[in-house]
C-alpha cells in the first residue's frame, strides 16, 4: 500500500498514465542500454588491442611470400594454417644480421590438426624453440613456472583441457601443462609445445596424410625478430624484402598490424560515441519534451496541491521524485538488457569486425553499470528539472484558474 | 483492466516461450543424436539437458506470477534462467563434473550449432525481452 509521502504520491502519478510513463522509461532504459554496451565494447576493443600489441614482441615476422595477408586471420582468430618457410630461411636471416641490427631470431612452425572424428575439430599446434623464443615464453613461464617438456602442450584459453589432462592430436597423446589467461586474439585457440613435440607431430602428420608437409623438409612457419635499439622497423622490413622476396620469404612489420587494428578500433569507437551523443540528446529531449507537456497538463492538480499547502519546495520535490523514479527504473532495466547483450553477443560482435576483444573484469563491468546508470538518471533527473521548476514557480491562482 | 490483462498477456506469452525453450533442445531443434565414438553422450547432450531444465524454470516462473505476487522477482529469474540457458552450453559460464560437460561441438556443421544455436538464441532474446516488458510493465500499471 502506497503511503501520502513524496515517494507514493509520484508512484501513483506515475501509474495514472501508465502508456506516458511507459515510453518515459523506454526512452532512458534505450539510453543507458546502448550507453553501457557501447562503453563495454568500446573498452573491450581497447583491451583487446593493447593485449595485442603486448603479445606481439616481435619487431618483424618473416613468413612464405604469398601467406602475408593471412598471418592477420591467424593472430586474430587462430585460424588453423600449415605454411612453411624455405629450408634455408634462418641461415639466409643469420646472414644479414648486423646489417638489420637484429638482436634476437627465434623461428616458429605450424601445423593445423586434423578433423579426424565427429567430435574434434582442427586447431593451431604452434612449436616453439624454447632457447630462442622471447614472445610466447615470458607469459608461458609466468603459467607454468618451469621449462616445457616434451610430450607436453600448453593450450590456449579456449582450448579444452585441464592441467594433468590428455588431449589427443595425429594420434598421439599430449599431456596438457596449463591453461593461459584469455587474451582476446588467436592465441587463445592454439596449442604451444616445443620444437621436439612439434616435429614428432609434423612426422605423424606427414605418415597419415601420406604426403610430406613440405618439398625441402622445412619446418620454420615464421621466424620472429627482435631489433637492436635504434633501428626502425620499418626500414628493416623493407631491407629484409629486398634481400628476401626472391628466395620466398616476406619481413612482415608488426607495427603495421597493431597500427591497422589500431586505426579499425579508433574509427569503432568514434561511432559508438557519435551514437552515443545523438542517443543522448534524443533522450534528453524526449523526457524534457513529455515532463513540459505532463506538467502543463497537471497545472490544476498541482494548484489543488498548492491550495492545501504544499509548498514550491514540496511541488518542486515531486516533480523530480517522478523524474528520478522513472530514470532509475529505466536506467536498472537498461543495464540489465545491456549486460545479456554484452554477454551473448561479444563473441559475434568481435568475429564481425574482425577485431581482438577482451571483456572487462567483473569489478569494470561493475563499475561501467554504476556510471551508466548515474548517468541515465542524471539525465531523467536534468531534463525534467526545467519543467518541474516552471511548474512549482507558478502562481496558485493561475493553477487553478487553468483546471 | 487493460493493465492486468496486458500483464497476462506478458506473463502467458513468457509461458509459453518457456515451454518452447524446454522443448528445443530434444523435440523441436534437436541437438546431435549420436554418441561420441567411445559411446559416451556429447556435450550437447548435457547442454540439451541443462536448455530443458531452465525452459521449465521460465514456464513454472511465469504461471506462478500469473497469481500476480513476486511479479518482478519472477521475471527477473525469468531472464537469469533464459541468460544462463546460452551461457552454460556456450560455456561462458562452465558446468562440468566428472566425465561429462556441458558445451557444444567445436563442428559448426553439427545439428547442435547449426540447428539449435540458432532457434536458442531467439528464445532467450525473446524470454529476455519478454522479462524486461514485465518488469516495466509491473511498474507502470498501478492497482486500478
Amino acid at each position: 500500500m502506497l503511503g501520502l509521502s513524496t515517494f507514493g504520491i509520484a508512484r501513483r502519478n506515475l501509474q495514472r498514465r501508465p502508456w506516458r510513463s511507459f515510453f518515459l522509461i523506454m526512452a532512458i532504459l534505450l539510453f543507458s542500454f546502448f550507453l553501457f554496451a557501447g562503453s563495454v565494447l568500446s573498452l573491450s576493443l581497447s583491451r583487446g588491442a593493447e593485449s595485442t600489441a603486448n603479445r606481439l614482441g616481435a619487431d618483424i615476422m618473416l613468413v612464405p611470400e604469398g601467406f602475408d595477408p593471412h598471418v592477420d586471420s591467424i593472430l586474430l582468430s587462430g585460424k588453423p594454417s600449415n605454411f612453411y618457410l624455405p629450408a634455408n630461411a634462418m641461415e639466409n636471416v643469420r646472414n644479414l644480421e648486423a646489417d638489420i641490427g637484429i638482436a634476437q631470431m627465434s623461428p616458429q612452425t605450424f601445423l593445423a590438426t586434423l578433423s579426424a572424428s565427429c567430435c574434434s575439430y582442427p586447431v593451431q599446434l604452434v612449436g616453439l624453440d624454447y632457447d630462442t623464443d622471447f614472445i610466447v615464453k615470458p607469459w608461458m613461464e609466468n603459467t607454468l613456472g618451469r621449462r616445457l617438456l616434451d610430450g607436453e602442450i600448453i593450450v590456449g584459453y579456449h582450448v579444452s583441457g585441464w592441467p594433468g589432462e590428455t588431449i589427443k592430436f595425429f594420434g598421439k597423446n599430449l599431456t596438457v601443462a596449463g591453461r593461459l589467461e584469455q587474451t582476446g586474439m588467436g592465441f587463445d585457440a592454439m596449442v604451444f609445445m616445443n620444437r621436439a613435440t612439434i616435429a614428432m607431430l609434423s612426422r605423424e602428420a606427414e605418415r597419415i596424410m601420406g604426403r610430406p608437409l613440405t618439398n625441402d623438409g622445412s619446418l620454420t612457419s615464421v621466424i620472429m625478430l627482435k631489433l637492436r635499439p635504434g633501428y626502425d622497423s620499418v626500414a628493416a622490413a623493407v631491407e629484409l624484402n629486398r634481400q628476401l622476396n626472391s628466395k620466398g620469404i616476406y619481413a612482415l612489420f608488426s607495427k603495421k598490424f597493431v597500427n591497422s587494428i589500431g586505426a579499425s578500433l579508433t574509427a569503432v569507437s568514434w561511432i559508438i560515441r557519435g551514437g552515443l551523443f545523438l542517443l543522448w540528446i534524443l533522450a534528453v529531449l524526449i523526457v524534457a519534451l513529455i515532463f513540459a507537456l505532463t506538467m502543463a497538463e497537471r497545472r490544476g492538480e498541482l494548484g489543488v496541491l498548492r491550495a492545501l499547502g504544499a509548498s514550491r519546495g514540496k511541488l518542486l520535490r515531486l516533480c523530480l521524485t517522478e523524474a528520478f523514479l522513472i530514470s532509475g527504473y529505466g536506467a536498472v532495466l537498461g543495464i540489465m538488457l545491456g549486460g545479456a547483450s554484452v554477454m551473448v553477443g561479444s563473441p559475434m560482435i568481435k568475429d564481425a569486425l574482425r577485431l581482438p576483444s577482451l571483456l572487462p573484469s567483473f569489478t569494470g563491468l561493475s563499475l561501467l553499470a554504476l556510471g551508466s546508470a548515474g548517468a541515465a538518471v542524471l539525465t531523467g533527473v536534468f531534463a525534467a528539472a526545467f519543467s518541474a521548476v516552471r511548474a512549482s514557480r507558478v502562481d496558485v491562482h493561475e493553477m487553478m484558474r487553468g483546471a | 483492466m487493460f493493465a492486468v490483462k496486458t500483464q497476462k498477456f506478458l506473463l502467458g506469452l513468457n509461458a509459453v516461450l518457456g515451454a518452447a525453450l524446454a522443448l528445443t533442445p530434444f523435440v523441436l531443434f534437436p541437438v546431435c543424436a549420436d554418441p561420441k565414438p567411445d559411446g559416451t553422450p556429447m556435450f550437447c547432450w548435457y547442454s540439451g539437458i541443462f536448455i530443458t531444465a531452465m525452459g521449465v524454470v521460465v514456464l513454472i516462473l511465469s504461471l506462478l506470477s500469473l497469481r500476480g505476487k513476486l511479479t518482478a522477482f519472477f521475471a527477473v529469474l525469468s531472464a537469469a534462467a533464459a541468460l544462463m540457458s546460452w551461457l552454460v552450453p556456450n560455456r561462458t559460464v562452465s558446468i562440468a563434473g566428472t566425465g561429462w560437460a556441458c558445451g557444444l561441438c567445436a563442428d559448426p556443421t553439427h545439428a547442435c550449432r547449426a540447428v539449435t544455436l540458432p532457434a536458442l538464441g531467439v528464445l532467450v532474446t525473446a524470454v529476455i525481452l519478454v522479462s524486461i516488458a514485465v518488469l516495466l510493465w509491473n511498474f507502470v500499471k498501478g492497482r486500478r
